[in-house]
């Protein structure tokens, strides 16, 4: 049996120590923490999926009491063996259970709405230990130094021995989890489909509370009691910025949860006063930070990259329109009949008329002629003063402008609306309409002339 | 007891008329031609309640094999209750349901259940292709990983409601036409005898509407048969068979040209009677 007190096997780095500090409890204590953290990391993304984020909250709290009292048994029976590590993790486990146990009863058989009682729980449990932890300190032999470690974790102090035993009930839990990949992720999907299918609904639920359960315990050697609930929540919430599949997700869930906890742990080894709980989390943290900003799914910079797109396109698709509208309106002022492709190609607009087409400022206007001049939709005819359409630009500016009308003539006809308001509807869904949504309004617009064809603005053009 | 209208299907196939014994042959009642024991759902004394609250009451039906049946009537009626109630969901007050002559728990593997579209979180992160494949976890059982051979008979029934373009598709980023055709094609690989859907109908585009009756179609010819929650009384008459009017008591049940009548539908829905005209005014235009 292995006291805690003293020993430290992550040592602090002294000056020239290094060789030192690459010791085979080192090795052990690095893995087993990379082994828990991503064990909490696969676990979190169901219990996230589930929406029982804060179960973990509870089970982790709810742990004191049973640590304290587990303490004061074995040091009554046995003096001096009452930090036994293995035992108080027992102890820990029975009392997260009962507390688990507890809120789904609150929760099935009470009208207490689910979070009331996980706060009721976690309060009563954690207070429970809090007043228990006062007795402790009554007790004249020193012993109980250390106990409160467990509040802010006690990495820094495990030894291989210890670690061997969270290893190996971490690599069962994570095997569990694996295999019941599929049934967990249908019973988190939808419950009541899963029933149907046979499967055991309630049990799937409690064991996916007993895996938790496990590896709260488990995460309290590493961070503590309170800080655990970042090492199952934070890895997951991270991982969802990344992608959209469920196993990709469950993957860099564990290697977000086991690179947050291997540089949490050597970070805390190597800097003075760094404790390894705090630190951990803290990594997780700041791998969620990078995945809110730069997630590849839903990130921040990509949310907004392709908001600035669609911004884009819109400008376009506006200015062209503007354009086209802009000669189409002169050439009918000649001629009665729809202008020819070519003669619209003659025609020419000044920047000028674009503004007044749409309440745009000058530097907008600005900014998308250059932008429609280097696609090569328009072109400048005499040094600037005048523009006109490219045959390229023609030929999407006829596109853009139809799939305007076709909304248009469809809001009018079918949704009632008026030609003003239509015009300014259409003017925000004309950018997203896909060829399906174009051949339905066909189909539903039968004046419309053939296909191709443009029909004539609903309204008078500005 | 409540008065129901039995329907009469003396030319169906596959209907057991020789042995009427153990269904209860009250003397004002026409004959009932489909035996509970080979009936692909029978009903009966159906009770469900929540608390001391009847929400079923006292249910009794016996679906025709091989038919399109409408559940209908108005909101509260227990429409969504009777589905969980016959599927096991909550648990029945009284009463007995046999799903081809045995209880749901030993016949799961022929029906297959399409809830409301609204039931689940859309934002979860899976694509189409596997969400339809949770149809066939059953089949493929516990612990063992979905392989190619399932991936493909997912991809099939995706390629049959025309969704195949969308299988790798987040489920959020789907209209809620193609939402419903992706719950659609899981029931579809269940290759169940017994369809239960929940407004499948439900805020869904017309190519969708298209898409699910041509599939109940479909359905109806390998001699399947569908209970579907239906909202739209207008298209009764073309899409279904067989209706039942529910209004926590079964108005009516049996073949829409007898039961579907307006003094049924004015029983079913008491006062709410503006839309029942309307719908009146339709059925009249029909038959002229």
């Amino acid at each position: 049996m292995t006291a805690l007190g003293g020993l430290v096997y992550l040592p602090v780095m002294g000056a020239g120590a290094a060789s030192a500090f690459w010791t085979y409890n080192t090795w052990m204590v690095l893995l087993g923490t990379m082994l828990l953290g991503a064990t909490a990391g696969l676990i979190g993304v169901f219990l996230i999926l589930r929406r029982q984020a804060l179960m973990a909250d509870v089970v982790g709290h709810a742990t004191l009491p049973g640590i304290v009292i587990t303490f004061l048994v074995i040091e009554r029976s046995w003096p001096g063996e009452g930090k036994n590590v293995q035992w108080l993790t027992l102890g820990a486990l029975a009392a997260g259970l009962l507390a688990a146990v507890t809120t789904l009863f609150i929760r099935r058989r009470s009208r207490v709405k689910s979070d009331a009682a996980m706060a009721l729980v976690l309060g009563v449990f954690y207070g429970a230990g809090v007043a228990l932890l006062t007795v402790v300190q009554q007790i004249p032999a020193g012993s109980q130094a250390g106990l409160k470690d467990y509040i802010n974790g006690l990495t820094a102090a495990l030894v291989a021995d210890d670690v061997r035993f969270f290893a190996i009930a971490g690599a069962i839990t994570f095997t569990l989890t694996v295999l019941l990949f599929k049934e967990l992720s249908l019973v988190c999907f939808d419950e009541e489909f899963a029933a149907t299918r046979g499967l055991p609904v309630f049990w799937i639920d409690s064991l996916l509370l007993l895996l938790t359960v496990s590896v709260t315990v488990l995460g309290l050697q590493s961070v503590g009691l309170i800080l655990v609930v970042a090492t199952l929540i934070t890895p997951a919430v991270s991982a969802r910025f990344w992608t959209d599949r469920l196993t990709t997700m469950a993957m860099l869930s564990c290697a977000i949860g086991a690179f947050a906890s291997m540089s949490g742990s050597l970070i805390s080894a190597k800097v003075r006063g760094a404790s390894a709980g705090p630190t951990i989390v803290l990594m997780g943290g700041l791998l969620f930070v990078i995945s809110l900003v730069f997630g590849r799914t839903r990130g921040l910079l990509w949310t907004w990259r392709h908001d600035r797109h669609m911004r884009l396109i819109e400008g376009r698709h506006h200015l062209i329109r503007a354009a086209f509208e802009t000669i189409e309106q002169r050439d009918h002022e000649h001629s009665q009949s729809e202008p020819a492709g070519d003669v619209l190609l003659q025609r020419t607009f000044t920047i000028v008329d674009l503004s007044a087409k749409r309440a745009w400022n000058d530097a907008e206007v600005a900014d998308r002629v250059r932008d429609a001049e280097n696609i090569g939709w328009i072109e400048p005819v005499t040094g600037g003063a005048q523009w006109r359409l490219t045959p390229e630009g023609l030929r999407e500016a006829r596109q853009v402008t139809r799939n305007h009308r076709l909304w248009e003539l469809y809001l009018i006809r079918h949704v009632e609306l008026a030609a003003d308001v239509a015009d300014r509807t259409a003017d925000r869904i004309e950018h997203v309409l896909d060829p399906d949504v174009v051949r339905e309004l066909e189909r539903q617009l039968p004046q419309t002339l053939a296909p191709a064809a443009l029909p004539e603005s609903p309204h008078t053009l500005v | 007891m409540t008065c129901i209208t039995h329907g009469v299907n003396i030319d169906q196939p596959g209907v057991d008329l020789t042995n009427t014994a153990s269904v209860d042959t009250n003397a004002t009642s026409p004959p009932v031609p489909v035996h509970p024991t080979t009936a692909p759902l029978s009903i009966d004394d159906l009770t469900v309640a929540y608390s001391r609250k009847r929400v079923v009451w006292d249910v009794d039906y016996d679906a025709p094999p091989g038919q399109l049946i409408a559940l209908v009537g108005p909101n509260g009626a227990g429409k969504s209750t009777l589905i969980k109630a016959i599927l096991e969901l909550i648990p029945r007050a009284s009463g007995r349901v046999l799903i081809f002559g045995k209880p749901y728990t030993e016949s799961r593997d022929r029906v297959a259940y399409v809830p409301q579209r609204s039931s689940v979180d859309w934002d979860f992160p899976v694509n189409a292709l596997d969400v339809v494949t949770m149809g066939l976890y059953r089949k493929i059982g516990w612990f063992r990983p979905v392989t190619r051979k399932y991936r493909e008979q997912a991809a099939e029934a995706l390629r049959r409601l025309d969704m195949l373009n969308y299988a790798k598709r987040q489920i959020s980023q789907l209209s809620g036409g193609q939402q419903q055709r992706v719950f659609l094609a899981r029931a579809l690989v269940q290759q169940a005898d017994l369809y239960l859907l929940d407004e499948p109908f439900a805020g869904v585009d017309s190519a969708t509407e298209r898409a699910i009756i041509s599939l109940l179609r479909d359905l109806k010819a390998e001699g399947k048969t569908a209970l579907v929650v239906h909202h739209d009384l207008q298209t009764v008459n073309d899409y279904f068979d067989q209706v039942m009017l529910l209004n926590v008591r079964l108005v009516a049940s049996g073949p829409v040209s007898t039961v579907f009548t307006e003094e049924n539908l004015r029983r079913t829905y008491g006062g709410k009677l503006t839309l029942l005209d309307r719908v009146q005014e339709r059925m009249a235009g029909d038959r002229r």
